[in-house]
């Protein structure tokens, strides 16, 4: 019988030989663990985890661009306070001290008060209108209607309603306002007008005034209150000293943003997390032909390292940015790690080689084809310079002060460096060179990447960026003796200041 | 394969435990026996033989039904020795040949599998893996390629130098003439 037959009779053997198992046992640990969810991958919830505080942070700083629209409606009630002060002023007149000059000298402190900047002439007119009806109130109505979309501001709308009948009230002494200011001019050259009954009414619409302001008092802390239910997740000291500088004038405002920028340049740094995997192929070519194969068991140990990238984004449509730039970035991870070295060495004559290994010195005798296998636990230091020229999609959710951000894309790479192994077993290191894990040069690389993050504007113009971003890496480095393939995993968090323009 | 296979089979892409139990009982005599080709440690390979059949239950809905079924099955099993493997359990294999084997060719037509089996498990490894992957477990050279995570050449010559070693060893043996 020869090995031919052997090998067909192992396995027509193999094929029908069966084991004795106890099905019943081994079904029921089957079955319980097919009934058991599958678990998932730590590092997809870490990843899960990344995404989730993106999201949550983008959502915040959404419910805070919403929460602006509720200032605009507090702008306003400040406006109406002011309008209150005129009725104090018309007080005054009531009080007995009516005069023209009086009248007129309140009404140009109403002007002072409510718009410093604007045209007497409009503003003797808005005084006008507040007496015949209350602009300021409609102002604020229509204010409010522009969030009504928003469910949870329904209750402050019929607030706004009910001051709104309280107002009317007041158009009715309006009236009498009117005509007091009309009739209170002397038309009959020093004949004083009669002013007693003027006098209750407009104390009763200075009562109902101060109700009003006490409403008014309790629809600014319910529509701060509403701020905070819009925006649970928010830091709420945070978005109370942005909205203190939202409330500023314009002129005056710290955070004035420029109208529809088209490019925006940055700086950015911050510390990458990463981890590597790493199989390598080694081909020796020549007439006495070897080829090495590595495999590494193991993935390596996560390591910090630093990145720094200059990076410019150009609006190629509302919310969405093309980016692109340089980056720089020092890759360094140690992989402890079981090596298998599988070396063949191929013989095309009849020589006598000494094949040098991990193991000692084996020789090679005759043609033909000698495989030495060996295995070694090593530790291996990388530190290595990366170049890369990302390219990404930006969506922004852009807002006057906060601007969340997703994008994606890719990176192509360069990097520069080399990596170091020392044996961890007892041999003698050997000549490393023989490792093709050693012959890393200059390689092209290409990843995948995603970021999200936020913005906040701190001047015209300038933004802080925060990010947190995750990048999958292929490298193939090719040298002529050896092809290794690397991937890398990492994490990116990286804080920058841009400027839009 | 047979209208019964494909029926289970079927039933176990449904989901249907009757189906993966009636799967199970029917080979999991034949994944042990793959499995101890691979690992000599009786609790390990019922360890290893029951992740085999959850990883043959979760992915079977990927096995083509033109396929050998014991084939597919076998090479999950074997995955997954090695997958045991690089967690660093042993599962070693005897080293000791057969203490008599007599030199006939009648003799050795009379072998039966352990006995063979032994005979294999002294060529080392991984030559002796690529031989039983190939010769009894029918795994091509690219197969073999993956589990091992070697190149296929290598495959080639891991199996070309078993021929060798096991020819040296039946030599020895007298057990060719």
């Amino acid at each position: 019988m020869d090995i031919n037959n052997i090998e067909n009779k192992l396995s027509s053997l193999g094929q029908r030989h069966e084991e004795q198992v106890d099905t019943g046992a081994l079904w029921s640990g089957v079955s319980r663990e097919l009934d058991r969810k599958k678990k998932r991958p730590l590092f997809i919830w870490f990843f899960a985890g990344i995404v989730g505080v993106a999201l949550v942070g983008g959502l915040s700083a959404y419910g805070f661009v919403e929460v602006e629209d509720m200032t605009n409606v507090g702008h306003t009630l400040s406006q109406e306070s002011n309008l209150i002060k005129d009725e104090n002023v018309i007080k005054g007149i009531a009080g007995g001290s009516g005069s023209q000059q009086s009248l007129q000298s309140g009404t140009m402190e109403s002007k002072s008060t409510v718009h410093e900047d604007s045209n007497p002439d409009e503003e003797i007119q808005r005084i006008e209108d507040v007496q015949n009806g209350g602009t300021a109130i409609g102002q604020v109505i229509e204010n409010a209607s522009r969030v009504t979309n928003r469910p949870n501001i329904a209750s402050s709308l019929s607030i706004l309603t009910n001051k709104d009948k309280l107002m009317s009230d007041v158009d009715d002494r309006g009236t009498l306002h009117k005509s007091h200011q009309t009739s209170g001019i002397p038309n009959d050259g020093g004949q004083s007008p009669n002013t007693s009954g003027v006098s209750e009414d407009l104390s009763k619409t200075v009562t109902q005034n101060e109700n009003v302001a006490e409403d008014e008092m309790d629809m600014k802390a319910r529509l701060k209150q509403l701020n905070y239910n819009l925006n649970p997740l928010a830091l709420q000291i945070d978005l109370f000293e942005l909205q203190k500088i939202d409330l500023l004038p314009p002129q005056k405002s710290l955070v004035q943003s420029i109208n529809d920028p088209k490019w925006r340049i940055g700086i950015h740094g911050g510390l990458v997390l990463n981890s590597m995997n790493l199989s390598a192929v080694s081909v020796h070519g020549g007439v006495a032909e070897s080829t090495s194969y590595l495999k590494r068991k193991s993935s390596a140990s996560p390591l910090a390292s630093w990145e720094l990238d200059l990076e410019m984004g150009y609006k190629v449509a509302s919310q969405i940015y093309l980016v692109s730039g340089l980056q720089v970035r020092n890759i360094s991870s140690q992989s402890l790690s079981e090596l298998v070295m599988t070396e063949e060495v191929l013989r095309d004559g009849v020589v006598v080689e000494q094949v040098i290994g991990p193991d000692g010195v084996e020789d090679v005798l005759g043609q033909g084809r000698v495989t030495i296998e060996t295995s070694s636990t090593r530790l291996r230091i990388s530190n290595y310079r990366e170049l890369s020229i990302p390219l990404y999609i930006e969506y922004v959710q852009e807002g006057s002060i906060l601007s969340p951000f997703v994008g994606a894309g890719v990176d192509y790479s360069l990097l520069l460096g080399r990596s170091g192994l020392i044996h961890l077993n007892g041999l003698e290191e050997y000549n490393i060179s023989d490792d093709p894990s050693d012959l890393m040069s200059n390689s092209l690389g290409l990843s995948l990447g995603a970021y999200g993050g936020v913005r906040l504007r701190i001047s015209s113009g300038t933004l802080l960026n925060c990010r947190i971003g995750i990048r999958k890496e292929l490298f193939s480095h090719f040298n002529t003796q050896s092809t290794i393939s690397e991937k890398y995993n990492m994490v990116r968090l990286q804080l920058g200041i841009e400027h839009q323009f | 394969m047979t209208k019964q296979d494909i029926d289970i089979i079927r039933g176990c892409k449904k989901n249907e435990r009757s189906s993966q139990k009636q799967l199970l009982d029917k080979y999991a005599g034949y994944l042990m026996a793959v499995v101890r080709r691979y690992c000599n440690d009786n609790v390990v390979a019922q360890d290893i033989l029951q992740e085999a059949w959850i990883q043959i239950f979760r992915s079977i809905d990927r096995y083509e039904e033109k396929g050998l079924l014991k084939g597919w099955m076998a090479k999950i099993a074997i995955s997954m020795c090695y997958k045991q493997h690089r967690k660093n359990t042993r599962i070693d294999l005897p080293d000791h040949l057969p203490e008599s084997i007599d030199g006939s060719p009648d003799a050795l037509d009379q072998l039966q599998y352990d006995d063979l089996m032994k005979i294999v498990n002294t060529i080392d490894r991984p030559r002796r893996d690529v031989f039983v992957m190939n010769i009894i477990d029918g795994l091509n050279h690219k197969e073999i390629s993956k589990v091992l995570g070697i190149q296929e050449s290598t495959s080639r010559a891991h199996l070309s130098n078993a021929r060798k070693e096991l020819r040296k060893l039946l030599t020895a043996s007298t057990l060719i003439l």
